[in-house]
């Protein structure tokens, strides 16, 4: 594949992943 | 060498006739099985003449494309993205990492965020919305769903999106194509096999998420999973219960039977 991808892709990408690792990590007080 | 790997294909045979097969021939014999315990097929006319049932099976098919559409929506560009990168090895180790978590635990973690003071109230409070029933609702269970499913439909879309051979966009592109056409012409007809495959990954599991739609759903989410769920485990109806399991695989193998790969006639990415 072309290598280019514009900074809007990585933003969304990164916005993904947040939302992937969000419920991971901060799971807000549930289990506090 | 044929007879050797005819002997290494016994534990194969073996696994799908004890693991597949057998059970779903249990769950088939059993569907046939009244409350008190004769041959019937009471079960399946209770099935079909009650509207109960039929109205939970439609709101099945409903949440689970609802969930199928929104993972697609959300999964297809970030598939897209990934298999641009030059590090898109380390992305997809990423993306793989939320699956080996529990999936109870996520599940969990939900009620956490949909709560009157998760993260979603408070940010619907930054911008001046008073906090929200979130949690118990369709649109809840859709998000978690989505959220469970995500990566089973980013990863093998990724993979039909890496198979493209950069020479077809190349040659689009020396011939004038711009980037959309290249996209609409080539990139997603060659990955709509990834797209069938992932949607029938989520797709199918979806109709059965019974711990999702009792942990986000409360009681106010009704799926057919959650049917059988009751049916074994609090009504004891288990051959009702196994009625709903035939039905179920039998909507999983009408799915499969409409998304199979027709490659006669198609292209051939290789």
């Amino acid at each position: 594949m072309i290598k280019s991808v514009s900074s809007w892709g990585k933003i969304y990408l990164a916005l993904v992943l947040l939302v992937m690792y969000t419920p991971i990590f901060f799971p807000d007080d549930f289990f506090v | 060498m044929d007879k050797s790997r005819a002997l290494y294909t016994i534990p194969y045979y073996l696994w799908i006739v004890l693991f597949v097969i057998l059970p779903m021939g249990f769950i088939f014999f059993q569907s046939f099985i009244g409350l008190d315990g004769s041959f019937t097929l009471d079960n399946y006319i209770t099935y079909f003449t009650t509207p109960t049932y039929l109205q939970m099976t439609l709101n099945s098919i409903l949440l689970a494309f609802l969930n199928t559409v929104l993972a697609l929506l959300i999964g297809y560009p970030a598939a897209y993205v990934m298999s641009r990168m030059s590090n898109h090895r380390l992305l997809i180790l990423l993306v793989i990492l939320p699956t080996w978590v529990n999936l109870l635990l996520k599940a969990y973690a939900f009620i956490g965020i949909f709560s009157r003071t998760g993260i979603v109230n408070d940010f619907l409070g930054l911008v001046g919305i008073p906090p929200q029933q979130i949690l118990f609702t369709n649109p809840a269970f859709v998000l978690t769903a989505a959220y469970i499913e995500l990566p089973f439909m980013i990863l093998p879309i990724y993979n039909s999106l890496r198979d493209i051979s950069p020479s077809y966009i190349e040659v689009a592109s020396d011939l004038g194509a711009d980037s959309f056409n290249i996209f609409r012409k080539i990139i997603f007809p060659l990955s709509l096999n990834g797209v069938r495959s992932g949607v029938q990954t989520v797709f199918i599991p979806s109709l059965s998420l019974f711990m999702i739609a009792r942990i986000i759903g409360g009681n106010r989410v009704i799926t057919l999973g959650t049917a059988v769920e009751q049916h074994f485990l609090v009504t004891q109806n288990w051959g009702m219960g196994s009625t709903i399991g035939v039905i179920l695989m039998i909507m999983m193998f009408i799915l499969l039977f409409l998304l199979r790969s027709r490659k006669k006639g198609g292209y051939q990415n290789d």
